[in-house]
């Protein structure tokens, strides 16, 4: 792969077709011998700890409330300073919007100066063809005292190659826009819309069984019926289920776990969950999705 | 008052006294996008460190003048009742209640159409756009104007045009001095005609003369008001300000007549007729909506120019886009069915003759408002056509780049990233029509943020700029 240097980094901004275009450049020193300064944006996506036992990418329901419980946003304006202290993890994301031509990729990398007082910036360095947005920036403190970042001061650099044959982040899949649409500011992890996390997170979606309580179970029994006679059969969940097991005996075995229902269990199988239904004697459950 | 009940008064102020500091200071360490809540509650936190000390010297008065003491003490109370809006409007300035990208380049806007007042942007959970302020006597807190925004459609960047619209409203006490005492006395004299020669078809709100023309005068001033205020945004921002009033009357009655439930406020399709009559004449001119307004001479009309700019640069869709939408507006303004609904009522009837015959002088007014201040929408036209091609690429629109050099540029204007945002958006409009709901907000959120981007780059190169040439040449 090849570094484009100056003159070939503007003769790609002057181009007609696809241009690469960062915005804003307040100042064209920003542009180097073979790379391209960019500034810290304003805005701030802070870990902390909270009330949050774990954040699984596999749990699709609870995903999304435990990232937000966990993170938080923070903006500041200008002449403002963040304080990162040794050791914290804190999301930031580049002042400049960067939109990627089609024949070029992107590396960020931090800068030697900010490497020196122990700040690590951009974890995740490779930005793909076609990507249109803010970078988001991983920062990381391994130094021994707090750093004070200011929005606008050059924190990392963006450095280009030429990718051999086009390519466009934004059509990645038949759906649409790759996960993050052009994004203005950090984001928060999109692990989740990886489509084949529920597949590698078999193991971790268990199958919850418990006794209802009597208030819950009078409530479970207002909900729709479903019977089977003894039979097994395989059964993929798209949607979370809940049921309360009213007749019958069923054995449901998923990879890693095995579980035994009688009358009067309530059953809460996770969506994503691969299993089969093991049905010993005729069945009759109450249940409800989503 | 018993001495008892004058003790528990004393009790309740200072209580309300503590409070109030207390939550000051809690929102002094708060963050917010620009320096203009911390200035608002230094001076709030004045004006109770003052009135803490008349409290005290009150309550050292007790013995020697109770009934004094308790009026001294009432009125305290009252004024820090008074006060509690304030506190309502920092909690809602605060950083992420706030369109915060956008409050920078409001503020930089209200400077230059409001001298001397500072803006505080805020926003509540009402569907409205507004601003207040407080003309409390002898206090600092006069030259703070809040102006308020749905916090629903706090990132709607599209709607947020409207602000112009409510920078208007604190500009406009000269004119309504200057035109009010002829216009009532007219009011009075076709009040007594219409009195004297039949009883009207429907009964009038009040019996008495001067109660009626007061009722006509609220009337007539509600409507003119209103109408000022959408061609002051129309004269800043262009068409979009006509878009994105119409996007948000959507969801009312467009023939909604003045009432008093209503707050007299004029129906929807009646200010829509008014700001395509004398803000957009050369496209809304035509003699079924009112017929144009000026002779004209013979330099290019704004709207003229735009379509010759964009033909040039090959921007001929959005021609069509502008024509189409000028087109569905038309055809809204020649129903006439606001206009019946005004003439049902002979009051209103009486009161919005009034209006036509002010609005003349009305857009002159705001004219030369906006030709004081140089933000008229026209001066950016040249700007749209580049702002297009970055979005046609998803990059923001909020830079002008040199065509000899990509490294060089300035801040786009405010008026030609609102036209070039909305002309892109509703290019999409009907193709989008296929797209499920969420697609469709997919691409509407994508749409705000990049406006949103361009308006925070925007401030912050101007900033940047600023400080580089102040360094540069000291």
């Amino acid at each position: 792969m090849t570094v484009l240097t100056r003159n070939a980094i503007r003769k790609e901004m002057a181009n007609s077709e696809d241009p690469l275009v960062i915005t804003p450049v307040l100042d064209r020193e920003q542009v180097g011998a073979s790379s391209v300064d960019v500034r810290l944006g304003h805005q701030f996506i802070v870990l902390r700890r909270a009330a949050v036992t774990h954040v699984d990418p596999t749990d699709h329901e609870g995903l999304r409330s435990q990232i937000q419980r966990s993170q938080h946003q923070v903006r500041l304006s200008l002449h403002q300073g963040f304080i990162i202290h040794p050791g914290q993890l804190a999301l930031g994301a580049t002042l400049e919007y960067l939109s990627l031509p089609r024949r070029l990729t992107a590396t960020v990398e931090g800068r030697s100066s900010w490497g020196r007082l122990g700040l690590v910036i951009a974890t995740a360095c490779n930005v793909d063809p076609g990507f249109k947005g803010c970078i988001t920036l991983e920062l990381v403190n391994n130094g021994e005292a707090p750093l004070v970042l200011y929005p606008g001061v050059r924190i990392a650099q963006f450095v280009f190659h030429r990718a051999e044959e086009e390519a466009d982040y934004r059509h990645v899949d038949p759906v649409g826009p790759g996960k993050y649409d052009c994004p203005i500011g950090p984001q928060f992890s999109r692990i989740d819309r990886d489509q084949e996390i529920p597949f590698w997170g078999q193991l971790a979606m268990p199958i919850s069984v418990r006794k209802p309580t009597p208030d819950e179970e009078s409530h479970m029994r207002t909900w729709p019926t479903w019977e089977l006679e003894p039979s097994e059969f395989p059964w993929h969940y798209d949607n979370r289920e809940t049921c309360l097991l009213s007749e019958g005996e069923v054995t449901v075995e998923a990879p890693g776990q095995t579980v035994s229902l009688g009358p009067g269990d309530c059953a809460v199988f996770p969506q994503g969950l691969v299993c089969t239904w093991k049905v010993r004697t005729k069945i009759r459950k109450h249940f409800r999705f989503g | 008052m018993e001495q008892e009940l004058l003790s528990r008064l004393r009790t309740l102020v200072a209580f309300e006294l503590e409070s109030y500091e207390g939550r000051l200071r809690s929102l002094s360490s708060s963050q917010y996008p620009s320096d203009v809540a911390l200035r608002l509650i230094q001076h709030i936190a004045a004006e109770i460190r003052a009135q803490r000390t008349e409290i005290d010297q009150l309550v050292r008065d007790f013995r020697d003048d109770p009934e004094r003491v308790a009026r001294g003490l009432s009125s305290q109370h009252r004024l820090l009742i008074n006060r509690l809006a304030y506190l309502s409007s920092l909690e809602n300035a605060q950083t992420e209640a706030v369109p915060w990208s956008l409050v920078p380049s409001i503020e930089r806007l209200a400077s230059v159409l409001i001298p001397n007042k500072h803006l505080l942007s805020t926003c509540t959970y009402s569907l409205n756009y507004g601003i207040r302020w407080y003309p409390v006597a002898r206090s600092a807190l006069q030259s703070f104007l809040l102006l308020e925004l749905p916090a629903i459609h706090r990132t709607n960047a599209f709607l947020h045009v409207l602000v112009g619209h409510e920078l208007f409203h604190p500009i406009l006490n000269d004119f309504f001095e200057q035109h009010a005492p002829t216009v009532m006395a007219r009011l009075r004299g076709s009040i007594q005609d219409l009195l004297a020669r039949h009883p009207p078809r429907q009964p009038l709100p009040e019996r008495r003369l001067d109660k009626l023309v007061e009722l006509g005068r609220a009337i007539w001033q509600r409507a003119l008001e209103e109408v000022m205020c959408d061609l002051g945004c129309a004269a800043i921002f262009g068409p979009p300000a006509l878009f994105a009033s119409l996007a948000f009357a959507l969801g009312s009655d467009f023939d909604e007549p003045p009432s008093p439930a209503g707050q007299f406020y004029p129906p929807p399709r009646f200010r829509f007729r008014q700001v395509l009559r004398f803000a957009f004449h050369d496209w809304g001119g035509d003699q079924d909506v009112g017929g144009p307004v000026e002779a004209g001479d013979d330099a290019e009309k704004p709207l003229e120019k735009l379509c010759r700019v964009l033909n040039e640069k090959q921007f001929e869709w959005a021609v069509d886009v502008l024509r189409k939408q000028f087109g569905i507006i038309k055809k809204e303004v020649t129903k006439d069915t606001d206009l019946r609904a005004i003439h049902k009522e002979p009051l209103v009837e009486i009161a919005y003759g009034e209006v036509s015959q002010s609005l003349p002088s009305a857009w002159d007014y705001v004219q030369e408002k906006i030709d004081a201040t140089g933000v008229a929408w026209a001066v950016a036209i040249d700007e749209i056509p580049q702002l297009l091609s970055k979005l046609e690429m998803l990059v923001p629109p909020g830079e002008i780049s040199l065509e000899s050099d990509p490294l060089g540029g300035r801040s786009a204007s405010l008026s030609a990233i609102a036209i070039a945002m909305w002309v892109h958006h509703l290019r999409d409009e009907i193709p989008a029509a296929g797209l499920s709901l969420d697609d469709l907000l997919k691409d509407y959120h994508r749409e705000c943020r990049l406006m949103l981007k361009a308006f925070e780059d925007v401030e912050l190169r101007r900033e940047y700029d600023s400080r580089r040439m102040n360094r540069d040449n000291p």
